[in-house]
């Protein structure tokens, strides 16, 4: 990975911000200029305007037009190419897809290395 | 070798991101004081990456953001379990998410987080432990 191609990360995410993209749910990677969007393509919490198929194309386009960017691979999870456009994946339940589950610790029950979310919950700022 | 300086108030966290991404390659030095760490970040030049908790007791991670931005610009992490720290209906939130998040140099891991996700954005920010030509 050459420092071009971390400029073109951060050109990437620049992009993604200005569209009040959910930055934790996406990651952004490229190498030699071939850059791959991986994640689920979900607005920030608590932006009204919510993601459409023409939003979703437009922000793609973007990326692609950046003059570092040779070739964009989206592997959305939320999202998928239908017939050249972007559609909302179906959820339904039997659909066999499911949809990225968005968390807060706030609301539930975290293990791994979180240990003691309770307590912050109790004493954080 | 790369410095990234982590500062979590959880020193398991804390030992979970030194293992790990000592394991790539990068040399960590972690905090769980908010204040230390923000002064070291401010010192020590060596630093390439801060990974940073946002609730915290004493100083929260935003607050410590903007107050690090002040003096030197550096790529930063936020590593955190509650996504929703980040809304767009918090003024302040979205006036930093316009102001800093903006020049890309900024992303966000929410907890519990896969390793190979925490890799991904480290390397997506600085770049492998391995190529010191690619420090930002």
């Amino acid at each position: 990975m050459s420092r071009e191609d971390i400029d073109t990360n951060r050109a990437v995410r620049s992009v993604l911000v200005r569209h009040w993209l959910n930055l934790g749910l996406l990651t952004v990677r490229t190498f030699s200029g071939r850059t791959t969007l991986r994640g689920d393509l979900v607005r920030m919490d608590g932006f009204k305007e919510p993601l459409t198929s023409a939003i979703v194309e437009a922000i793609l386009g973007e990326i692609r037009r950046l003059p570092s960017v040779r070739h964009l691979n989206v592997q959305v999870e939320n999202w998928v190419q239908s017939g050249g456009r972007w559609l909302p994946r179906d959820t339904d339940p039997g659909s066999g897809v499911e949809r990225t589950v968005y968390r807060d610790a706030s609301q539930d029950v975290v293990g791994g290395i979180m240990p003691s979310d309770s307590e912050k919950e109790s004493g954080g700022a | 070798m790369r410095k990234i300086l982590a500062i979590d108030d959880e020193p398991p966290v804390l030992r979970c991101l030194e293992t790990v991404l000592e394991s790539r390659g990068y040399k960590l030095e972690v905090f769980d004081d908010p204040v230390e760490g923000l002064r070291k970040a401010k010192e020590d030049p060596d630093v390439v990456l801060l990974l940073l908790d946002v609730k915290m007791p004493g100083m929260n991670g935003f607050d410590l953001y903007k107050d690090l931005l002040r003096s030197r610009q550096m790529p930063v992490l936020f590593v955190t379990a509650y996504p929703r720290s980040f809304n767009a209906k918090s003024e302040d939130v979205a006036h930093m998410w316009q102001e800093h998040f903006a020049a890309g140099t900024t992303d966000i891991l929410y907890k519990p987080f896969d390793l190979e996700v925490l890799f991904e954005k480290v390397e997506g920010l600085i770049g492998p432990a391995d190529e010191e030509d690619s420090d930002p």
